[in-house]
């Protein structure tokens, strides 16, 4: 995955709230929640599509942080152990309420992606989060790591379960019917 | 020479850098004569910048979401009692990596390195004198490798290896171009002018908002990459345009 640019001041606070929460302090928890939350939501948001269940995902995103506090020992920024949590547990959720593994593999293209998300002009923001939601689903969680959030087919592979070249495929799909419907 | 299938099945692979030499070269030979490709490698191009600029955009929920989280929590907390018990007994970050004095403890006579570093920078021994000077030796290396990291590369646009190069290419790129349209008394070959200029005026705008969001967060590294790309491809494509020129 693609590192961020952190402010080390930030890095040094949200350590100091992670260890604080994993003492059991419940209002360090809740900043941690505050700090993380839009970003976790928008992730979320991203891969499944729909607002209801991004919303749903996010809270179990943070039970799971408040279950799992305690094996994060600071050897990576917390921002990325949080991301890395809240990616496999969409995954899995999406796996086990889709037949497992069959909706990555689908290949069938959507009934029209065009028309309803069709940008005014190219590279439109708000058209393509709106385009990427309409996406098939396999085709949406490859290109949401791969192109938004900066993981390679390998790391892909090795979350979804997926061969690497399916992964390849997929990316390759989205980029197509994206590029259709933004032009 | 490569099918136009072929080439536009390599694109993607193209752009992630995927490719060998020996099939990037087949692909650009194709690219200079093909119309189609040249438009769908620019409009490829746009779609990562886009996603690339998603990154750093974050939606918040429509309603708070803490309520019903501290509600499920709470139900949860006779088991998390067992977990916290478990943190204080040795799981957890660890006490070196703990960044706040006031809440690190010493533990008998092993001295763990943040404890050291501590009494390094409020001394009272000689041998914590010693460590004091250690540590500053350490932070000023660190600080010194830091700079020296950043100088080669660290232009107006930030510190991405090759970005400010393949910029500065960009534009001879584009002074060349102008040389050889001249040289045909300002004519472009036929059916070429408008498609180029279509394309140069989407990379020129792709770069123009990259470079205003680079103003904003100067540090944004997966910008820079994504500007770099963008650079590339107007580099690529102006270089095409100067051998379509030159050889019509």
């Amino acid at each position: 995955m693609n590192s961020t640019v952190t402010d080390p001041q930030t890095t040094r606070e949200t350590l100091l709230l992670a260890q604080r929460a994993q003492r059991g302090d419940f209002e360090a928890f809740e900043e941690l929640y505050r700090g993380n939350v839009a970003r976790v939501y928008t992730l979320c948001l991203r891969l499944c599509a729909e607002a209801g269940r991004a919303e749903e995902y996010t809270q179990d995103v943070f039970v799971r942080l408040w279950e799992k506090l305690g094996s994060f020992r600071g050897d990576s920024a917390f921002s990325t152990w949080l991301h890395r949590l809240a990616v496999n547990l969409v995954l899995d959720r999406l796996r086990s309420e889709r037949r497992r593994s069959a909706w990555l593999l689908e290949t069938d293209d959507p009934v029209p992606l065009a028309g309803a998300v069709r940008a005014p002009e190219p590279g439109m923001r708000l058209d393509l989060e709106r385009a990427i939601r309409s996406l098939p689903p396999g085709a949406r969680a490859v290109f949401v790591l791969h192109d938004v959030e900066g993981y390679r087919h390998q790391e892909i592979a090795k979350l979804t379960g997926l061969a690497e070249g399916t992964s390849k495929a997929q990316l390759h799909r989205a980029r197509r019917l994206l590029r259709e419907v933004l032009q | 020479m490569i099918t136009h299938e072929q080439a536009s099945g390599m694109l993607d692979a193209y752009v992630d850098g995927e490719l060998d030499p020996a099939a990037v070269r087949r692909l650009e030979a194709h690219l200079i004569l093909c119309t189609d490709c040249r438009t769908a490698l620019s409009s490829l191009g746009l779609l990562l910048d886009g996603a690339a600029r998603l990154r750093t955009r974050k939606c918040q929920p429509a309603r708070d979401l803490w309520p019903d989280l501290a509600r499920r929590l709470g139900q949860a907390g006779s088991a998390d009692e067992g977990r916290r018990s478990r943190h204080d007994a040795g799981g957890g970050i660890p006490a070196n990596a703990d960044p706040d004095p006031k809440r690190t403890t010493e533990r008998g006579g092993s001295l763990t390195w943040w404890d050291r570093i501590r009494r390094a920078l409020l001394p009272t021994r000689p041998r914590d004198i010693i460590w004091g000077v250690a540590v500053l030796g350490l932070v000023v290396a660190l600080y010194s490798a830091r700079v020296w990291q950043q100088q080669p590369d660290v232009g107006s646009l930030g510190q991405v290896e090759g970005l400010s190069t393949v910029a500065s290419e960009a534009d001879r790129a584009r002074a060349d171009l102008d040389a050889a349209i001249q040289g045909r008394d300002g004519a472009w070959p036929a059916d070429a002018g408008a498609d180029f200029q279509q394309s140069l005026r989407m990379l020129d705008q792709a770069i123009k908002d990259s470079r205003a969001a680079l103003e904003a967060n100067p540090l944004d590294q997966s910008r820079q990459r994504s500007l770099l790309m963008i650079y590339q491809k107007q580099l690529d494509l102006l270089r095409w345009a100067t051998r379509l020129v030159q050889q019509t």
